[in-house]
Order: structure tokens, then C-alpha cells, then sequence
């Protein structure tokens, strides 16, 4: 319990340090620095700019987060509400992709993009999420299953095409599973560093996390300013969570294996 | 009747439609990069030149290449203890928090906290806290028991411990799944187990695990895919600031399959190599996921028997 709390803490502490408190080596003193530099925030700011990346990772987790949820809930619809030949296979298939290690596919994905010129752009972070997540698709079918029918049978029999059903009828009575599925979606693009590493090359694309990997100032940065950096990415996390609590325990129980 | 069946058969034909997004995203981003990532593994390739068939040379020259050794056992270390002992760990603090239910979301909340934030931020957090000889707080501990500093992070014996340590903060993410499959077990197991004065762990072997029986496997796999691509928290701990890094820390000591992958393939752009290595993960994968298929299938078999 504590064990858990204790690096957020020293990460809290050391970022008020300058780099000879920093390498101080006294018990009590490591603890409780004196002078507080709280100008190492200021600095973390001037040295890199934290806000372009932080909107930058906020409004590409979003869009992923959207393309996601929408393409894995028709991918869902299409399994839940279809008698098809291979409907199982088809599921099958879907969750052995699970089991995939993504990075296997990179090389030659990367060889493609960068021949047609997407490298070094959000679109080849954004292409992929525009055809359905296996994870995501079976958590919405879970949900989907379970949704009795009598609705969209009914608006069947009064002659609503398909589409509308899963619009009208079907996404509304998702939401609680769409949320959950957005929530992991958004964290999923939000922890992400192997995409943007590969594909963002230049300073003005960086999201959170590989502008904090690639800490570097115009000079040559106290390490203590790299921490504050962090503490000041840390502060939306603890946002996410507040908004998220309340989908994230009820997702767990929609993921329920049995 | 017959036009109904008819006009039933063709609407459950959309059902294609609706499928095809993934069917597309499936061939196009996973089953042909994967075949033709092959291809390129047989391949001399720097993506400027063109691509030069050498047959199996790059499987073999990681068989002498020390720096794919590392990587492969640290992989390996990092899959056993991070899997093994977090999820037993995972289980185990998951079974004492369902026991009593106060301040339960209290020890939730904080167990879960640490998945939240970015692998790459938790990473460099806790490099100051092992640090070098005489600073950085595990050494300061030391020194107070009259302990030596040990230089955690440059030394290919100590550094994988340090990303094996820093991996139990994510426990909570396993922990919360068990204790919803904690949760959906009928209570009254628990009861009548005791009623016979069945203790702690009795209950927790007798009744929590096998009843936990298709988490467990989900956890399992799940969690050696994890493994397997572990590669930001090293990559955050051996990066010193800067993008030109070309070690995986010092003596390559953070060294992992996926790392080593990124270095070849995107900082040498040594493609056919990197390609070689992808294949491996990729049949470790295979391979670990068929033995637990298989051990699954025959476990259910003697359950089905019984």
C-alpha cells in the first residue's frame, strides 16, 4: 500500500531539488529539501513545450478513442445480430488476433506508409482504428448479446433497414459498454509510446509521452527540471480517473469471461 | 412463408457488411504484414538499396549477436516474474481485498492508480528512486544498514530486476479483474466451505482458483503478450535524455526483444535483422499460447470426467 504511494511522493520531492540535493545522500535531508526550487516547473515549461504535446496526445487519444468505439460497434452489431455462415470462425478469429504481438507487423507496415508519404504525420496513427480493435469488438458483443431482441425485431418487422437499427435502437442501449470501451480505447492511445516513436519524427507532433522520453532542452537540463515535467504530465492522468472511475468498474463486470 | 425466409436469409447476408471493416483491417494490418515481414527477414534490407535475398542469415547472426542474448533473456526473466509472481500477486491481494469489503475502493483506487499513468513517465519516475553508487533512494536505504550503493540500472545482472520490480506497480490492472471474478462466485461456497472450518487459504485454493478457472486463462495470456512487448518502461529507464541513444542502456543492460527490434529496425534501419527478430517474438507467442491452449483443453477434458 505504501510501497505504492512511495515513488509518486519522491517524485514530488525530487522534483523541488536542485542537482546537488538531488545527489545528497542524507536520510532525513532527501526527504524534507530546503530551499524549495519550484522553479524547476517554470523551467520544464520553457525548455519544452509541454502544452502543445499534452494537446497533441489529448485530441489524437480522442479521435482513436472515437474512430475506435464506432468501427468495433458495427464490427459487433454485424456479430451479434446476423445468422451468417462462418459467424464463428469469424469471432474466433477475432479473439486469437488478441493474442498477436502488434509489433511484429511494424516493419512492413512502416516500409508502406513511408512509401506513400504518411510517415512523420498522425494519419498512420489514425488509419488503423477506422477498421475495428479486436478487444473492443468483444467487449461490445459481450454487451450487445445481451441485449434482448424484442426491439429491433419489431422495428424489423416495420421495415427499418439495418443501419438504422444499429443507430436508432442498438448504440442507445450500448452506452454503458461504449463508454467503457472509450475509456480503455482513450488510455490505450494515451500510454501509447511505440507509435508515436516510429511514426512522429518532428518536434511539433510529439505527444505526452515521447516528449517526456525525448527530455531534452535548448541547453543541457538539470534532471530534477525532467521530473518536474513529469509531475505536470501526471496531472491529467489524475483527471482521466476521476472522469473514468465510474465506467472502468463497470467494464470489468461487462468483461466478466464467464 | 417462403418469401420471408427469403427476405430473413438475405438481411442475415448483411451481417458481412458489417464485419467487413475488421475482416479489411485484419488482412491489411496484421495477417499480411505478419507473412510479409517474413519475406523481408530473408532479406539484406535498409529501405534505400534494394532488398537482398540471403536466406536464413539473419536468424543465424542473432544466434552469435550478444546483444539479441541479453534481450531474449530478459525477456524472458521479465515474462516468468511478471506473470508468475504478478499474477498470483494480483490474485492474492485480490482474494484478502474481497474478504472485507471496508474501505475496499479506498486500497482499489490506489492499486489501480499506477496503470494510469503513461509507462514512459512511470519509467523515468523510478530511476531516481534505484539511482546510481551513493544516491537515489533504494541506496540511501542501503547505506543505512551499512549496505554498499549498487549501480542498478548500468549493470546487465541488476537492470532487468529493476524493470521486473518497477512491474509490480501495474499489478492493480490484474488485481481489479480477479476481484470481479471474485466477486461473481457465489457466496454461499464460501460459507459452506466454512461452516466445515475450511481457512484462508484453503478457501482461496479450493475455491477461488478453480472457480476463477477462464480469468485466470484470459490473465495468462494476456499478460505473456504483455511481457513479450515489454519494451517502454526499459526504453524510459535507459533513455538519458535525448533520441540518439543506440544502446539499450549502458552495456545494453536494459536490453528487451521488442527494444532490440526498434533499435535495428528504426534507429540502423537494418530491416531484414529486425524483421528476424519480430519473428521470433512472434513464434515464442505462438508457442506459449498453444501449450496453455493445450494444458486448457485437457484440464476441462479430466474436469468433464470427473
Amino acid at each position: 500500500m505504501v510501497l505504492i504511494i512511495i515513488p509518486f511522493i519522491w517524485l514530488l520531492v525530487s522534483s523541488l531539488k536542485n542537482m546537488g540535493q538531488y545527489y545528497d545522500t542524507d536520510f532525513v535531508k532527501v526527504w524534507f529539501p530546503w530551499p524549495l526550487h519550484f522553479e524547476n516547473y517554470a523551467k520544464a515549461l520553457k525548455f519544452v513545450p509541454l502544452f502543445l504535446y499534452l494537446w497533441n496526445s489529448v485530441w489524437l487519444a480522442t479521435a482513436q478513442m472515437l474512430l475506435a468505439v464506432f468501427s468495433s460497434a458495427l464490427v459487433a452489431y454485424g456479430l451479434s445480430r446476423f445468422e451468417f455462415r462462418g459467424r464463428e470462425t469469424v469471432f474466433i478469429l477475432i479473439i486469437a488476433s488478441i493474442m498477436l504481438p502488434t509489433q511484429v507487423t511494424q516493419i512492413p507496415l512502416f516500409m508502406f506508409y513511408s512509401k506513400i508519404g504518411f510517415v512523420n504525420s498522425f494519419k498512420p496513427l489514425i488509419i488503423p482504428h477506422l477498421f475495428g480493435a479486436a478487444y473492443h469488438i468483444f467487449l461490445i458483443r459481450q454487451f450487445m448479446m445481451s441485449l434482448p431482441r424484442d426491439l429491433d425485431e419489431s422495428a424489423m418487422i416495420d421495415g427499418a433497414n439495418t443501419f438504422t437499427i444499429f443507430s436508432r435502437i442498438i448504440l442507445p442501449q450500448c452506452k454503458p459498454a461504449l463508454m467503457v470501451t472509450g475509456l480503455f480505447a482513450f488510455l490505450f492511445s494515451w500510454k501509447d509510446i511505440w507509435n508515436p516513436l516510429i511514426y512522429l519524427s518532428s518536434n511539433k507532433f510529439y505527444t505526452l509521452p515521447l516528449g517526456l522520453l525525448f527530455f531534452t532542452g535548448p541547453t543541457r537540463v538539470e534532471y530534477t527540471v525532467e521530473l518536474a515535467a513529469i509531475v505536470i504530465a501526471l496531472i491529467p492522468t489524475i483527471i482521466i480517473y476521476f472522469i473514468g472511475q465510474r465506467y472502468l468498474e463497470r467494464g470489468i463486470n461487462i468483461a466478466d469471461l464467464k | 412463408m417462403a418469401g420471408k425466409g427469403g427476405l430473413l436469409a438475405r438481411r442475415n447476408r448483411m451481417g458481412y457488411v458489417y464485419i467487413l471493416p475488421w475482416l479489411i483491417g485484419f488482412i491489411a494490418f496484421q495477417a499480411f504484414p505478419i507473412i510479409y515481414s517474413f519475406y523481408i527477414s530473408l532479406h539484406k534490407w535498409d529501405m534505400l538499396t534494394k532488398p537482398k535475398f540471403i536466406g536464413w542469415v539473419n536468424y543465424q547472426s542473432l544466434l552469435t549477436d550478444p546483444r539479441f542474448m541479453i534481450s531474449i533473456r530478459n525477456t524472458f526473466l521479465f515474462m516468468i516474474f511478471s506473470m508468475g509472481l504478478g499474477i498470483s500477486l494480483g490474485l492474492f491481494i485480490a482474494a484478502l481485498l474481497a474478504e472485507n469489503l471496508k474501505g475496499n475502493r479506498f486500497y482499489r483506487t490506489v492499486f489501480y492508480l499506477p496503470n494510469l499513468v503513461v509507462p514512459v513517465a512511470f519509467g523515468m519516475m523510478m530511476r531516481p528512486i534505484f539511482g546510481g553508487l551513493d544516491y537515489g533512494l533504494i541506496n540511501i536505504i542501503l547505506s543505512l544498514f551499512g549496505f554498499e550503493g549498487v549501480r542498478w540500472l548500468d549493470n546487465p545482472s541488476t537492470a532487468i530486476w529493476v524493470v521486473i520490480i518497477t512491474n509490480f506497480w501495474f499489478i492493480g490492472a490484474c488485481m481489479i479483474i480477479f476481484l470481479a471474478g471474485i466477486k461473481s462466485i457465489s457466496r454461499t461456497y464460501y460459507e459452506a466451505a466454512e461452516i466445515d472450518g475450511a481457512g484462508w487459504f484453503r478457501r482461496l485454493f479450493h475455491i477461488t482458483i478453480p472457480l476463477l478457472g477462464p480469468i485466470l486463462f484470459f490473465q495468462t495470456i494476456t499478460g505473456l503478450i504483455y511481457a513479450l512487448q515489454i519494451f517502454d518502461i526499459p526504453m524510459a529507464m535507459a533513455n538519458m535524455g535525448g533520441s540518439q541513444h543506440t544502446t539499450m542502456g549502458i552495456n545494453d543492460s536494459l536490453g528487451t526483444l521488442i527494444y532490440y527490434l526498434y533499435l535495428l529496425g528504426f534507429r540502423n534501419w537494418n530491416m531484414g535483422r529486425a524483421s528476424a527478430v519480430g519473428w521470433v517474438v512472434f513464434g515464442i507467442g505462438l508457442i506459449f499460447t498453444t501449450i496453455i491452449l493445450m494444458v486448457l483443453r485437457k484440464s476441462w477434458k479430466t474436469q468433464e470426467t470427473n
